[in-house]
Parts: C-alpha cells; sequence; structure tokens
C-alpha cells in the first residue's frame, strides 16, 4: 500500500477513534482510542513494509504552493509507527484514575495531527499540523507556564509562516529556501515546544505539579521536531550552520543534565532530564551531516518510546503508592517487581545502553557531529552521560532501598502491574529492543534518508 | 576445515553462548516466569562449561595458525552513508587469555554461587546478571575495535552496578551501587570521545588499524589521554578508588569476579590494547605509569588501614592494578599479561575465601605457634608522628571521596540557585505554587480512592481493575 494512504488511513483512525471516545464513558474510551491507535499501528507496519522494497520518496502533488502536498520518506516509514506505538502504550497503560473520555478523545486527535505532519509536503500542511496538535497540548494544560509558554510557540510558529509567505519563500520552504527570520522562529517555535532550556519551564512545572497525561503531553516529543526535521533542517544546511547557535544548544542541554542531578524531585529530575535529551535531538536536527540527521530522527522514535515508558511507569507508580521523590529511597521493588524491571529496561534504553534503539541514535548522531565539529562531542558526550546517570538514579531511588510502605498492606507483591498496563509497557521495551538489535529494519537506515 | 576456521567457529560459540543464555533468562524474568534454580544452574553449567570448552580449544588450535590474529566478522550492526558499526571480532593471544579467565573464573565463581545464594530471593537475579557480565568481558577480549569494545564495556559496567546493589533492600549496597555506575559514566565519557574522535582522525576504531600512524601527533595524544581517562573508572585508579570498598556491599562472588578478577582488569587489558599508540608517544607513557605508581601507592597504604577483610582485598587489587598499569606504561606488555592472569586467579581465591578469613587466620596461627601477623618492620621504623599522619591519611583513604563530592557540593549548591530562577520565573508566568505532599509523601486525596483492599477482603483481581 502507498505509504502516505497508510499514514492517512491511520490518522483517520484516530480522529475517528477521538470522535468515539469523546462520547464515550472512560472504559469504553480507552478500547476504543487503543483500536484507533491500533489500526493506526498496523498502517505504519505497512509504510514499514513499504520502504523495505521501495527505495523513493512518495509523494501527491497539488499543493497549494504548486509542489507535492504530501510525501512519506524514511522519516515517516520509521515515525509513524513509533508515534502510534507510543499513543497506544499511553491508552493502554494509563491507571484508571487518569483515564478519562476526554483524555483519550485528546490524545488520539494528537496522534492524529502529528501523523499528518509526518506526511506533510508543504510548509502550510506542517505548520497547520503542528499548531493543531500544540493547540491540543494546550488546551489540556492547566493556567501557568506550561500554557503561556506553548501559546509562545503556536505564535511564533505562524509569525514564521506569515514571515515565509510576506518573503516569498513559502514555496521553497521545504527544500532548503526558507528566510533566515523564518528559520529563527520556527526554530524558537520548535525548541519552546520541546521544552528546550531555558523554555522548559512549563514541562518542569507540568511534571513538578503532577505526573499526569497533561504532563506526559506537555513531556513527550509528539510536536516540534517535524518543524525542525522538514522546514528548519533542509535551509540550515543550504545556508550553513552557525557553531555558535549549535554550541548554545548543546550548552543548554548539559547544563539541564546537570540540573536534574541536583534534584530531589522526581517531576523535575525527569523534566530536566528530559529538557537534555531534547537538546540532543534539536543538536541533531541542526546538524549539516546526513547521519548526525539520521541519527537525530532515530533519536526522535527511541526518545519518544523510551519518555513514553518512563513516564507511564512513574505515572502508574504514583498512581499507587502516591508522591514519590528521589531524594530518599523507597524500595517498591518487591511491591512491584515487574514494573520495577520494565522501568529499568526503559531508563536503560533511553539512556542509550547498547541493544537499545537510543544507542544506535546516539553513534550516529556523535558520528555525525564529530566529522565537522570535533569539539563539541564532547558536549554531547556529556549529555548522554547525565542522562544516562540520572535515569538510573530515579531507578535505584525509586524502587531499590529500604521499603517505606506501611505494613498494613500486607502480602506481596500486590502492587504490580495489570495485564493491560504489562502489555503496554512491554510494547515499548520490545520496539526499543527490536530496534536497537534490528537498525536496519528502520526505514531510515536502509534507504539513507531517501 | 583449517585451523583459521576452526578458530573462527569457536569464536562464534564463545560469543553467542553466553549472549543466549542471557536472553532466555531475561524473557523469563521479563514476564515474570522464574525459571527454577535447578534449571538456572544446568543452564548456567552448560553455557559457561561450552564457553570454556571452545576457549580451551581455541588455546590449542591458536598456535597452529600461521597469522597473529584471526579475525572474523559477523555483518555489521548498523550501516549508512559515513557510518557504520561492523560487528569484528579478532583472536590473538592476549583476547585468549583474557577469554579463558572469563570462562574459567565466571563458571567456578557459578557453581560456587549456586549453593552461596541458594534459596536467596535473587539467585535468578544474580546469575541473569552474571551471564551479562560473561558476555561483556566476552566482547571486551575479542572485540576488533573500540566500537564493539565499547559495547562489551558497558554491559560490564551496566552488571556492575546492577550486582553492587543485588541486596536492593539495604541502602548502603544501593548507593554503592549508584556511585560505582556515577564514576563508570563519568569516565565513559572518555572512552565515548575517544571513540568519536578514532572515527573521525584515523577513519577507522580498529585497534590493529588506527593507531598505525595514520592520526597526527596531536590528535593521537587526545585519543590516548582519553582513553587512559576512560580505563582510569574500571581500574579505580586515583582518584576514582573511592567506588571501590563500596562495591564490595555487593554478594562476594560477584566481588570476587568482578573486582577481584575481570572487571577491575579490563583497563589494563584496554591499555594493552591500545600498546602502539602508547609506545608511540612517551607522554602517555609517561601518564600510565605515573597513575599506576600513585594507584599503588595509594591503594597499598590505605588498605593496611582497611578494618575488613573485602575492603582490604578490594584494595589489594587495585595496588595490584596499578603495578600492571605500570608495566604496561613501561611497554612490558608480556608481564603485564601474566601478571593479569595471576593475579586475577589469585584474588579470585582469595576473596572467595574472605568469609572464612578468621578460621583461615587462626588455622595459620596454630599452625605456626604464635602470632602469625606479617609484621611491617619499615613502618616501624618511621617516626611516631609520621606513622600516625600516614595512618590518619590512610582511614581517611587520602580525602579524595571527599574532595570529589566537596567539588560535587558546590556545582550542587549553584545548579539548585538556577533551578530556583527557573521556579520563579514559572510564577511569573501564573503558575502556583506546589502544594505541599504529606508527611509520608503521600497526597491524601489522590491516594484514598486508590488505596488497595487488604488481600483477605477482596479477590486480587478486583484489587487490579481498582487501579
Amino acid at each position: 500500500m502507498n505509504p502516505i494512504v497508510s499514514t492517512l488511513v491511520g490518522a483517520l483512525a484516530a480522529l475517528t477513534a477521538a470522535g468515539f471516545a469523546r462520547r464515550a464513558r472512560a472504559d469504553e474510551a480507552r478500547w476504543a482510542a487503543a483500536g484507533g491507535a491500533g489500526v493506526a499501528l498496523a498502517a505504519g507496519l505497512l509504510v514499514v513494509l513499504w520502504s523495505l522494497g521501495a527505495p523513493t520518496v512518495a509523494a501527491m502533488s497539488g499543493g497549494l504552493l504548486g509542489g507535492p502536498w504530501l510525501l512519506a520518506d524514511g522519516i515517516t516509514g520509521t515515525l509513524v509507527p513509533a508515534v502510534s506505538l507510543a499513543v497506544l502504550a499511553l491508552h493502554l497503560g494509563l491507571p484508571r484514575h487518569l483515564s478519562t473520555a476526554d483524555g483519550h478523545a485528546r490524545l488520539s486527535a494528537i496522534h492524529a495531527t502529528t501523523l499528518l505532519a509526518l506526511v506533510a509536503g508543504d510548509v502550510f500542511a506542517v505548520v497547520g499540523a503542528e499548531t493543531a496538535g500544540l493547540l491540543l497540548v494546550l488546551r489540556a494544560q492547566p493556567a501557568g507556564a506550561g500554557r503561556r509558554l506553548l501559546w509562545l510557540s503556536a505564535g511564533l510558529m505562524v509569525a514564521g509562516l506569515v514571515t515565509c509567505m510576506a518573503d516569498g519563500t513559502a514555496g521553497e520552504a521545504l527544500k532548503g529556501g526558507a528566510s533566515n527570520l523564518s528559520l529563527v522562529l520556527f526554530g524558537l517555535a520548535a525548541s519552546v515546544r520541546l521544552g528546550l532550556m531555558p523554555f522548559a519551564t512549563g514541562m518542569l512545572d507540568a511534571l513538578d505539579r503532577r505526573i499526569d497525561l497533561a504532563a506526559i503531553l506537555m513531556a513527550v516529543p509528539l510536536g516540534g521536531v517535524v518543524l525542525l526535521a522538514r522546514v528548519v533542517h533542509p535551509s540550515l544546511v543550504e545556508g550553513g550552520i552557525p557553531t555558535a547557535v549549535q554550541m548554545g544548544v548543546m550548552g543548554v542541554s548539559l547544563l539541564a543534565g546537570l540540573m536534574a542531578l541536583s534534584q530531589n524531585r522526581l517531576g523535575r529530575t525527569v523534566g530536566y532530564t528530559i529538557a537534555a535529551l531534547h537538546g540532543l535531538l534539536v543538536v541533531g536536527n541542526l546538524d549539516a551531516s546526513t547521519t548526525g540527521f539520521l541519527g537525530a530522527e532515530v533519536l526522535w522514535a527511541g526518545t519518544l518510546l523510551a519518555e513514553t515508558g518512563l513516564l507511564l511507569v512513574l505515572v502508574l507508580v504514583s498512581a499507587r503508592v502516591g508522591e514519590v521523590d528521589v531524594s530518599r529511597h523507597h524500595g517498591l521493588h518487591d511491591e512491584m517487581p515487574v514494573l520495577s524491571v520494565l522501568g529499568l529496561v526503559l531508563a536503560l534504553g533511553a539512556a542509550g545502553l547498547p541493544g537499545s534503539l537510543d544507542f544506535v541514535a546516539e553513534e550516529l548522531l556523535l558520528s555525525g557531529h564529530a566529522s565537522h565539529h570535533l569539539p563539541g562531542t564532547l558536549l554531547l558526550v556529556g549529555v548522554i552521560a547525565a542522562v544516562g546517570f540520572n535515569l538510573m538514579r530515579v531507578q535505584f531511588r525509586v524502587f531499590y532501598g529500604p521499603s517505606r510502605q506501611p505494613a498494613v498492606f500486607g502480602a506481596r507483591p500486590m502492587f504490580d502491574v495489570i495485564r493491560r498496563e504489562r502489555l503496554a509497557l512491554m510494547l515499548v521495551v520490545g520496539a526499543l529492543t527490536a530496534g536497537g538489535v534490528l537498525p536496519t529494519l528502520l526505514p531510515l537506515m536502509g534507504r539513507g534518508m531517501g | 576445515m583449517n585451523a583459521e576456521d576452526c578458530l573462527k567457529a569457536l569464536l562464534f560459540v564463545v560469543l553467542t553462548v553466553p549472549m543466549l543464555s542471557f536472553a532466555v533468562m531475561a524473557f523469563g524474568l521479563l514476564v515474570a516466569r522464574q525459571l527454577p534454580e535447578r534449571r538456572i544452574h544446568q543452564m548456567l553449567a552448560w553455557t559457561l562449561g561450552l564457553g570454556l570448552t571452545a576457549t580451551v580449544l581455541m588455546l590449542v588450535v591458536f598456535p597452529f595458525v600461521d597469522a597473529d590474529a584471526v579475525h572474523l566478522t559477523l555483518g555489521s550492526l548498523l550501516s549508512v552513508r559515513g557510518y557504520a558499526l561492523p560487528l569484528e571480532f579478532v583472536v590473538d593471544a592476549p583476547g585468549i587469555v583474557f577469554l579463558a579467565l572469563d570462562f574459567m573464573l565466571v563458571g567456578l565463581i557459578g557453581v560456587m554461587s549456586s549453593r552461596y545464594l541458594h534459596r536467596e530471593p535473587g539467585y535468578s537475579r544474580f546469575f541473569l546478571l552474571l551471564l551479562l557480565f560473561a558476555t561483556g568481558v566476552a566482547v571486551i577480549a575479542t572485540a576488533r575495535g573500540l566500537d564493539l569494545m565499547f559495547v562489551g564495556w558497558e554491559l560490564v559496567g551496566l552488571s556492575s552496578a546492577l550486582l553492587i546493589a543485588f541486596f536492593y533492600k539495604r541502602e548502603g549496597p544501593v548507593e554503592g551501587g549508584l556511585r560505582t555506575f556515577a564514576i563508570y559514566r563519568l569516565t565513559d565519557i572518555g572512552l565515548l570521545t575517544a571513540l568519536v574522535t578514532l572515527h573521525h582522525e584515523a577513519g577507522t576504531a580498529r585497534f590493529d588499524e588506527a593507531f598505525g600512524g595514520g592520526m597526527g601527533a596531536g590528535a593521537a595524544v587526545l585519543v590516548g589521554g582519553l582513553l587512559v581517562f576512560g580505563a582510569m573508572g574500571k581500574g579505580a585508579s586515583v582518584p576514582f578508588t573511592g567506588w571501590l570498598p563500596r562495591a564490595m556491599e555487593g554478594p562476594t562472588p560477584s566481588s570476587a569476579v568482578f573486582y577481584g578478577a575481570l572487571s577491575i582488569h579490563a583497563s589494563p587489558f584496554l591499555l594493552l590494547r591500545i600498546e602502539p599508540l602508547l609506545q608511540a608517544h612517551g607522554g602517555l607513557r609517561a601518564a600510565v605509569v605515573a597513575i599506576g605508581a600513585l594507584t599503588a601507592l595509594h591503594s597499598a597504604m590505605v588498605g593496611r588501614a582497611q578494618s575488613d577483610i573485602k575492603s582490604t582485598l578490594a584494595y589489594a587489587s587495585a595496588a595490584q592494578v596499578g603495578l600492571i598499569w605500570i608495566e604496561v606504561g613501561c611497554g612490558w606488555s608480556t608481564l603485564a599479561l601474566v601478571h593479569l592472569a595471576g593475579h586475577a586467579v589469585l584474588r579470585t581465591w582469595q576473596l572467595i575465601r574472605s568469609p572464612s578469613a578468621l578460621a583461615d587466620r587462626m588455622e595459620l596461627q596454630s599452625l605456626m605457634g604464635g602470632n602469625a601477623g606479617p609484621g611491617s618492620l619499615l613502618l616501624d621504623k618511621l617516626p611516631a608522628g609520621l606513622r600516625r599522619r600516614a595512618w590518619r591519611m590512610a582511614v581517611e583513604r587520602w580525602y579524595l571521596d571527599d574532595a570529589l563530592d566537596g567539588i560535587w557540593l558546590r556545582a550542587r549548591s549553584l545548579l539548585r540557585r538556577l533551578d530556583r530562577i527557573d521556579r520563579a520565573w514559572a510564577r511569573a508566568l501564573g503558575s502556583q505554587p506546589k502544594v505541599p505532599a504529606g508527611s509520608l509523601g503521600v497526597r491524601a486525596a489522590e491516594v484514598a480512592p486508590l488505596a488497595p483492599t487488604p488481600p483477605e477482603a477482596a479477590p486480587s483481581r478486583e484489587r487490579g481493575e481498582a487501579r
């Protein structure tokens, strides 16, 4: 099946599921939304199959700007299944008290906009889909820093588009012809959306307040990266990427990684760690080399899956025992052994342990970056090391050490994952491992970017 | 089949068997169906027995091969334009020695542990991590390039940290594991940066090709320096010695095989692999000798002031590894390899015997008819003030941990100030201050409807659904 059609079918399924979920009761909404995500995942796997046999980019012409308005390439082939899998895991894994009809419907709608952004072939379609997804995330946030920063991101995206139209570069934006001002605006919009330091305030606030669906939507990279990969990257490659910008992004990522180390609150530790990981994503998307860019896109898939899984683990922990912090040990391994093991695997996956998708991504990213900017590589390696240690620290503090649970809870292990939660986490772990062991199956790898 | 093909087949067996066993056990643990102890023991015996047999056969066959080394390529993990991560392995003399140590000592420890940890709750976890460790060491021993060695290096580091935290209900082992992981992670920065630099400067990370003169002198010194820094973590070199006594919080068998035998010797093994680079640059050799000498002096001194046998042995290991570093730095690679193998075997035996140290000592005393203490003629002749100061320094472990902790605490205070700015910024943007949690860190309003019913009051299915 044509990859564009497959992706559109996936998006349609997600949208339909969103419609059903909105009118259903919470339990029905979960399964309706999961069904939609499942169909999208199947469609995504068809895109992978297509990419194994067809070494070209698929495009549909007839866009507003004369060029193709829809296209599918290696990025689409790799990210469509990853996004669908992450969303499916969220639908399945959310604990019952966070599972609302509105939440599932919103998540499905965001899923659809991300899939549409992945096949968008001109700047209008990319910005439209990204903005729609961003507004959906925004409406889930409580009033405060998160909401305001997302408004800022949406405003910057629209301003970038208007600038493109005003200087007549909209038609060439995806081919490397966007103007410098629009690139700055798009780059800033994506950085704010991804919670890059110093724009991480909203994400940190959301995660610190309570790790729920709104905070997860704020944290996981379901939006922003397409804008970087499709619009910002080609133009920067054409025009040359300022080293100062790259060094700046790497510097703030390292700072985020170190700040995570200094935190005692779980939400802020995880938030800063995610900000550091997203810094790697942005650096890769600003990389002039094909290898580095390839690494960033693979890292996007890996980070999305690993962050989803990790946040899901933390949500499930807090649903069972309330709020936990990382200033002391909580010793929850005995109460929830499977969750602890899955959390460990996910933490190691996000930290780039050999055999995980993130390991492949980080190898590519480092190699690509070193080919033209060797000193900066040290900063990147520092970020990777800090992220790995932070995640292990969270794992060790939450699951290991003396148990602090009141003895009244009795028989053990009684807090462990139930079947659907285990399925959700196993899907994510399986995908991360399969991608790490057999990276050549990824459409991005097989096609060398199409 | 000629000798070379035979070696390749044996190498394939050595690499795949522990990996497959690990995969089977990991899958079992992930789906929470733990294998019974007997099955685990059988699986381990077969795995390590097969590995050891294959290694011994390699030792027998290797002299019949004309070349110094036999290469085996198992395809490529990933290959894109401009970058490839080939699965290339090598069989050569140092590799076979390290491989033989791996399977022999891990096998011995496995046999011992099956009794030592009998009915221990983490029985399967221990053997899972032991298999991961054996796989990691096999990869380190046979990797042709730094890429794959880094993979093995990471596997060894991870299994090490998790085994230190084996008794996860106690705070000491968990914090020990975390500290060890932190040091490993810090020094891995050197290894990973060296790997990337090597690809960039030499176009390859193969040990037999990268150091042949393709790199400029500056780049070579940089790569060498980074690799030496990378080796300092696992080798417990000064100033990173502090994790080693903490690592002894793990089960004794794993302490023996990790910090007496294999993990700690991975650092001189790495130095042996980059020997051409060291030999070409006097500065690097001098650095290796200096670090080795400092580590040997520090560990010998601190080891004498330890009050428990495992910590004493840990510092004795670090001292010997320091001496091996000196040998490598001086270019005595054969001596270093023999020293490495001999020390690994001796120290493993000592650590395994350490729970019986008191009984052994009493037996020795009764055999000698009195005090069996070795005495210290040199130290006894030192002035009393100097001896007291030296003793204090040794007890405080040269204040190295305090110095490292002090650096971190100062940095943390600065980072927390930055975090306060971020919180103030969030408030300025309209975020409400967070409601503080209850005394147990639990928000009553959230947990009350979710609190599980005691098991005798409701069947487990209902408890699960309640979540």
